[in-house]
């Protein structure tokens, strides 16, 4: 079996874990109500957005030292997924916050740098098709995102640095996390889960993305 | 000036264009909401603000005939009188964050047009004593919104 | 005591698959397309 294929299967039981530990695991939560669930989803996605994003300025940093193209497929399979990633992240929120806050939307500093991090991706991919070039293409796209990874901090930290509607981080914080431990235990699961999707799916589309060079030089 | 050099300037430039218009975007929605404490210091009728605090305990009265709805928010300085109509979200409450957008009155209330119930950082299991919400949104209170 | 809102919770998760599922089917159907599949 493939790399790609081991890491579909793992992904998909991960998943189905994922699912159980969320739904039936982890607890009816005592302020929320059952509609904290999404945060199984909402979490693990935005966590292994910043993974996938990580990956990219390192590849294109990678690839602008050493002119890789195996590093710019990479930056480019990556790129994709995160910017998956953080649009279910940014719909599951919004799905969320309607009952809970009172709104589908609001632009605090959190939810406005969010929105701001998934623009530039998206401009990364938009820009990649719109250059003809491949070599051209892969270098400008390279340096969008080295300086996307800019706003990385910015997205995590706004909500201590500027009041914010959004709550701070109850997992990826300093000291213990501020939930029992089968929340904690549901959302790690789920975290594997999408990092192993992640995984699964850059493989694939980078060998995607090798094939049509291949098929195109 | 060599190929990479000029290759490196330009990366630099926009950099420092994309790194302001990214500062500046946030920067925007920085001052989310005020405290009741900076309202009370300058006060001015017929001004829409975000105003952002706890639900003080014994304030918060609702009539689901009529939906009219009054509490006090504060944040441990100063509280505001707030009124509004309509139904609020699940989260909202007493001894819980609230953000709500509106008019301060010549009257010397708070008109809202909308209420957001702020949530803390903090799940529970059932049966968890003290409802989550208050300390975190205390936390945010304090740290200065610069 | 809150309401549950399971329609939401249905709503995020129905959303994710959809999204998850149309982005797999798509790598599917790229890798079908390109000629000299590898042996897989």
């Amino acid at each position: 079996m493939s790399i790609a294929r081991v890491l579909g299967w793992l992904a998909t039981l991960a998943l189905a874990a994922g699912l159980v530990m969320g739904f039936g695991v982890a607890p009816r939560e005592a302020t929320q109500g059952n509609v904290q669930r999404i945060m199984y989803l909402h979490v693990p996605t935005i966590l292994v957005a910043y993974l996938a994003f990580a990956v990219v300025l390192v590849a294109s940093i990678v690839y602008l030292a050493r002119r890789a193209d195996a590093a710019d497929r990479i930056a480019h399979a990556s790129a994709e997924v995160g910017v998956l990633f953080t649009g279910i992240c940014i719909v599951s929120g919004s799905i969320w916050g309607k009952p809970t806050w009172g709104t589908w939307w609001t632009w605090d500093a959190r939810l406005t740098s969010v929105s701001i991090f998934f623009v530039v991706y998206l401009g990364y991919l938009l820009l990649r098709g719109a250059v003809d070039d491949p070599e051209r293409a892969a270098r400008y796209a390279a340096v969008i995102g080295i300086l996307g990874a800019l706003n990385m901090p910015l997205v995590h930290f706004s909500v201590y640095w500027w009041r914010t509607l959004h709550q701070p981080p109850s997992m990826l914080k300093p000291g213990a996390a501020a939930m029992p431990p089968s929340i904690l235990a549901a959302l790690l699961v789920n975290l594997v889960a999408f990092a192993l999707l992640y995984a699964y799916f850059v493989v694939k589309r980078s060998r995607v993305l090798a094939r049509e060079a291949e098929a195109l030089g | 000036m060599s190929r990479r050099g000029r290759f490196v300037a330009g990366g630099a430039v926009i950099a420092a264009a994309l790194a302001y218009l990214i500062y500046s975007g946030v920067t925007q929605s920085a001052v989310y909401f005020v405290t009741p404490a900076e309202l009370q210091a300058a006060p001015v009728a017929g001004k829409v603000y975000r105003l952002g605090g706890m639900v003080a305990p014994g304030t918060l009265r609702w009539e689901p005939t009529t939906l009219a709805l009054s509490f006090t928010l504060t944040d441990g300085k100063a509280s505001v009188p707030v009124r509004h109509h309509g139904t609020p979200p699940d989260l909202f409450g007493e001894k819980r964050g609230a953000v709500v957008e509106g008019r301060w009155t010549a009257e010397g209330y708070f008109s809202a047009t909308q209420i957001l119930a702020k949530h803390s950082e903090e799940y529970k299991a059932p049966h968890d004593g003290e409802p989550a919400g208050y300390k975190g949104m205390m936390k945010t209170l304090s740290t200065d919104g610069k | 005591m809150t309401a549950d809102h399971w329609g939401y919770v249905l709503a995020a998760y129905g959303i994710a698959a959809l999204a998850l599922g149309a982005y797999w089917r798509r790598l599917v159907r790229l890798d079908r397309r390109l000629p000299g599949r590898r042996p897989r």
